[in-house]
C-alpha cells in the first residue's frame, strides 16, 4: 500500500503538491492513474515516490513504513520513465538483470525471472540484442521488464505509452494489464491520454499545476468531475456555465445557460459549471424524448470512426451528441438541419463554478 | 577481357599513396635527385591505374583506342617542349604516366598531375609540403562538392574552401619544418651525437610527466567535472568560469608561482622536504631504491615541480571535455540505476563513468597534449632537468638561433607527439562500451 501526506515539493518555481500537499493512497495491488496535462508535475511527483528528491513537507509510507528519507536504492520501487531510459552499454538481458545482480541473486534465480518476464512481455528473442536497436515498444517492454525483475512492491509508470504508435500502445496496454492482473504489484501510472486512465485505473486523481483536483474511482472522477478543470480533462466535451434556480422539483434545478434553460439533478443553486457526455446527448428529427429537449440547428458533423460527433447549436451555446453509425447512416443529418438535441435532467453534472467552491 | 579492379579513390586509400610517397621521397632524396624520387614513386602508383586504362581501352575498340593513344602522344610531346631539360626527364615520365592513368582510368588524377607539376614548378623549395596539402585539399574537395551537390548546398563548397586556407595557414609551418631534415640526421641526432643521450632523456622525461600529470588531473577533476554537470547550487556558474582560469594565466606565472609557494628556500617547500624525508625513511631510507626516489623532495628542478606546472596548465581542457561528457549522459539513467538498487557511487561508476568514458577519453588526450607542450612554466621550475621543449630552447639559444640540432630534436619531438596523438585518437575511436 502507498500512502501520500501532505507531500509538497518546489523545484525552481514549480510547486508541486500545492497549500494542502498531495495526499492519495493506493491499495496494495491496486492501479492508480494520474492524469494531468504536459507540465503539471506528474514525474515530479512519481520521482519523489521513488525517492529521486526530497519532498520539502509531508510523508511517504509504502505498507504503512516510511519511506520519506530513504533513498532511492533502498525503496525497491520500479520505476518506468516515458523514454525507456535502457543502459546503452547493457545488452537486453543485461539490463533486466542489472537491478538482480545489484542484490547478488544466484544466477538460477536471475535465469528464472529474466525467462518468466521475457515470455510473459513476448521478448525472449531480443535478450542477446543490443538495446541501442529495439523499437519503442520493444524499449518500453524491456524497461518494463528491468523494473519488475527486482520484484517491486510498487511500480511507477511515467507515461510509458506516450512514445508509442496508435497499434503498439493499445498492445502494450493490454500487456500491462494482464501483468498487473498476474503479478498483483501496486501500481502507480501518470498519463495524460484518458482512454489510458479508463482502461487500466482502478482509481483516478486528476492534477493540474502540481495540485491534486480529484481523486476517487474511474467512475466517480469520468462520470462527476469535481470542476471544469477536471470534466474537460476526462473528455467530457460539453461544458458550460449557468446560473441555477429552483426547479420543477426538490431535487431538481432549472439552470438558465446563455439563451437556454436546462433541467438539472442537483442541489446547487447560483453560478454552476455543468457537464453533459456527448454519448448521452441524442439528437432528434421531431420531438424527441427526455427532459431535456432542445431545438436547434446542426452546426457540423465529424466522423470519429465509431460515433458521429454531431454539434448542435442550441440558442447560440454548442451542444455536442455522439450519434452511434448505424443510427446516424439510417438517418443522415446535415449542417443547418433543424433537430432537436435531447437529454435527461439526471445526465446533467452540476458542479461548483471555478473559483466560488 | 578480365580488367583489374582498382579500390575506387577515397582519402584513405589516398593517405596511404601519400604517406608512402613521403617515406620514400624522404628516403631517396638523401641519395638520389628529387626528380629521380618523385618519379620512382609516380611511376609505381601510376603503373597499376595505367594497366587498368589501357585494358579499358582495348576494350573499347581499335579506333578510340587509336585515338587515345594519338592523344597521349601528341600531349607527351608538347609536354617535352614545354618543360624541356634533361634534368627533369625521370620526373616528366612520371607525371605523363600519372597523366595517362588519368585519362583513362580515373578523371580526378588530372588533379593530382597538375598538382605536382605546380609544386615542383613554381615552388621548388616548398615541393614536398605544398604536394601533400593540396592533394589533400584536392581529395577532400572532390569529396565536399558531391556532398554538397546531394545536400543541394553549395555553402558547404564555399565554406570548406575558406576552412581549408584557414587550416593550410595553421599547419603550412609545421609541415614545412618536418620536412627540413633528412632521415638519417634526425636518426643521428637521437642515437649518433655527443647530445643524444641527453636528447632522448629529454624527450622520454616530456612524454612520462605529460602521462603522469593527466593521471592527476583525471583524479582530481573527474569529481570537479561532475559536481558542475549535475550540482545546481549558488556559485557553480563562478566555479565553473574559474576553472578556465589557467587557460588565461601565461605559463611564466604559473611557473613563479609554483616556485614562491615551493620553491626551496620557502616555508612550504621545507615542509615538503621534510615529509619527503620521513617518507623516505620509512621506505628503507635514502639509500634504498625506494626511499631515494623521495629523499630529497622538493619542487623546483625536478620531475615533480614540472608535473605540478603541466597538472595546473592541463587540468581545464580534461574538465571540460569531461563535463561535455557527462552532460551526454541522461540524469535519469542514473535514477533509474538507483531505484534498481545501485547507490550514488555505483551508479556512477556502472552507468555515467562509462557511457561518458570517450568523451573523457578524449580529454585525457587534450590534457595530454597540453602538459606536453607546455615550456613557459616548466622551463621556470625546472630548467634543469630539461623536457622536450626545455631542451629545445636551451640548444636555440646555444646555437644563437641559427639552424642546428635545436631543429633535428624538435622535428622529433614532433613526430613522436603526433605518433602518439594519431595512436591515443585511433585507441580512443575503438573504445567500445563494455557489454555485460
Amino acid at each position: 500500500m502507498l500512502q501520500l501526506e501532505g507531500v509538497a515539493r518546489t523545484i525552481g518555481s514549480f510547486r508541486l503538491g500545492g497549500p494542502a500537499g498531495i495526499n492519495l493512497e493506493v491499495a496494495t495491488g491496486g492501479y492508480l492513474v494520474i492524469l494531468g496535462p504536459t507540465g503539471c508535475g506528474k514525474t515530479v511527483l512519481l520521482e519523489t515516490v521513488a525517492g529521486i528528491g526530497r519532498p520539502d513537507r509531508g510523508r511517504i509510507l509504502l505498507g504503512g513504513a516510511d519511506m520519506t528519507g530513504v533513498p532511492p536504492e533502498r525503496r525497491s520501487i520500479g520505476f518506468v520513465y516515458q523514454r525507456s531510459m535502457l543502459f546503452p552499454h547493457y545488452s537486453v538481458e543485461g539490463n533486466i538483470r542489472y537491478g538482480m545482480a545489484l542484490r547478488r541473486l544466484p544466477d538460477g534465480e536471475q535465469r528464472q525471472r529474466v525467462d518468466r518476464l521475457a515470455q510473459m512481455l513476448g521478448i525472449g528473442p531480443l535478450l542477446g540484442r543490443d538495446v541501442r536497436n529495439l523499437s519503442g515498444g520493444e524499449s518500453q517492454k524491456v524497461a518494463l521488464a528491468r523494473a519488475l525483475a527486482i520484484q517491486p512492491p510498487l511500480l511507477l509508470l511515467d507515461e510509458p505509452l506516450a512514445p508509442l504508435d496508435p497499434p503498439t500502445r493499445e498492445a502494450l496496454r493490454r500487456e500491462i494489464k494482464t501483468i498487473h492482473r498476474e503479478l498483483g504489484t501496486t501500481v502507480l501510472h501518470v498519463t495524460h491520454d484518458q482512454l489510458t486512465a479508463r482502461i487500466l485505473g482502478h482509481s483516478v486523481g486528476v492534477l493540474r499545476d502540481g495540485a491534486l483536483q480529484q481523486a476517487g474511482s474511474v467512475d466517480d472522477v469520468f462520470e462527476r468531475p469535481a470542476g471544469e478543470f477536471v470534466a474537460r480533462f476526462v473528455g467530457i466535451e460539453n461544458v458550460l456555465a449557468g446560473d441555477a434556480a429552483d426547479g420543477s422539483s426538490p431535487g431538481e434545478a432549472a439552470v438558465r445557460v446563455g439563451g437556454i434553460v436546462l433541467r438539472a439533478r442537483t442541489l446547487l443553486r447560483g453560478k454552476i459549471g455543468l457537464c453533459v457526455r456527448p454519448s448521452a446527448v441524442s439528437v432528434a428529427c421531431g420531438e424527441g424524448a427526455g427532459d431535456n429537449r432542445l431545438a436547434g440547428r446542426v452546426r457540423d458533423v465529424v466522423d470519429r470512426n465509431e460515433v458521429y460527433r454531431v454539434t448542435v447549436d442550441v440558442g447560440g451555446v454548442p451542444l455536442v451528441a455522439d450519434v452511434s453509425r448505424g443510427a446516424y447512416e439510417a438517418n443522415p443529418i446535415g449542417a443547418g438541419v433543424a433537430v432537436a438535441a435531447c437529454f435527461n435532467a439526471d445526465q446533467v453534472h452540476c458542479f461548483p463554478a471555478e473559483g466560488e467552491a | 577481357m578480365q580488367t583489374i579492379t582498382l579500390p575506387r579513390l577515397s582519402v584513405s586509400t589516398l593517405a596511404v599513396p601519400f604517406a608512402a610517397a613521403a617515406g620514400v621521397l624522404a628516403l631517396v632524396q638523401a641519395f638520389w635527385s628529387v626528380g629521380v624520387a618523385i618519379g620512382l614513386f609516380l611511376a609505381v602508383v601510376t603503373f597499376l591505374y595505367a594497366l587498368n586504362g589501357v585494358a579499358n581501352v582495348v576494350r573499347m575498340g581499335p579506333r578510340p583506342a587509336a585515338a587515345y593513344a594519338a592523344a597521349y602522344a601528341c600531349l607527351f610531346l608538347l609536354f617535352m617542349v614545354v618543360l624541356g631539360g634533361e634534368a627533369h626527364r625521370a620526373l616528366m615520365l612520371g607525371l605523363f604516366a600519372l597523366f595517362l592513368a588519368g585519362m583513362f582510368h580515373t578523371g580526378a588524377m588530372l588533379g593530382y598531375f597538375v598538382i605536382v607539376l605546380a609544386a615542383t614548378t613554381l615552388f621548388p623549395f616548398y615541393r614536398l609540403p605544398l604536394m601533400l596539402l593540396l592533394s589533400l585539399f584536392y581529395a577532400l574537395l572532390l569529396r565536399v562538392r558531391r556532398a554538397a551537390r546531394q545536400a543541394d548546398n553549395s555553402l558547404l563548397t564555399a565554406f570548406f574552401i575558406v576552412s581549408f586556407l584557414f587550416a593550410a595557414i595553421v599547419f603550412f609551418p609545421l609541415l614545412h619544418f618536418v620536412f627540413q631534415r633528412a632521415p638519417q640526421d634526425l636518426a643521428h641526432t637521437l642515437f649518433g651525437d655527443a647530445i643524444s643521450p641527453a636528447v632522448r632523456e629529454a624527450l622520454l622525461r616530456s612524454l612520462l610527466t605529460s602521462t603522469v600529470s593527466t593521471g592527476i588531473a583525471l583524479l582530481l577533476g573527474l569529481p570537479l567535472a561532475y559536481v558542475l554537470v549535475r550540482g545546481e547550487f549558488k556559485g557553480r556558474a563562478i566555479l565553473d568560469v574559474a576553472m578556465d582560469v589557467p587557460i588565461l594565466i601565461p605559463p611564466p606565472i604559473v611557473g613563479i608561482a609554483i616556485i614562491r609557494l615551493v620553491g626551496e628556500s620557502t616555508a612550504l617547500g621545507m615542509q615538503v622536504k621534510s615529509i619527503g624525508l620521513a617518507i623516505s625513511n620509512l621506505l628503507g631510507g635514502p639509500g634504498s631504491t625506494l626511499g631515494s626516489a623521495f629523499a630529497n623532495l622538493h619542487f623546483t628542478g625536478t620531475e615533480a615541480g614540472i608535473i605540478f606546472a603541466q597538472v595546473i596548465v592541463s587540468s581545464p581542457f580534461l574538465i571540460r571535455s569531461a563535463m561535455t561528457a557527462f552532460r551526454g549522459v541522461d540524469a535519469r539513467l542514473e535514477y533509474v540505476s538507483r531505484t534498481l538498487g545501485a547507490g550514488p557511487l555505483r551508479s556512477f561508476v556502472q552507468i555515467t563513468l562509462p557511457l561518458a568514458g570517450r568523451g573523457i577519453f578524449a580529454g585525457c588526450i587534450l590534457a595530454w597534449a597540453r602538459g606536453v607542450s607546455e615550456f613557459g612554466a616548466c622551463q621556470l621550475v625546472a630548467y634543469r632537468p630539461p623536457t622536450g621543449p626545455t631542451l629545445i630552447y636551451d640548444l636555440y639559444q646555444s646555437h644563437g638561433g641559427a639552424p642546428g640540432p635545436s631543429d633535428n630534436v624538435a622535428i622529433i619531438m614532433t613526430l613522436i607527439c603526433l605518433a602518439v596523438f594519431a595512436v591515443l585518437h585511433i585507441a580512443g575511436s575503438r573504445l567500445i562500451w563494455r557489454r555485460s
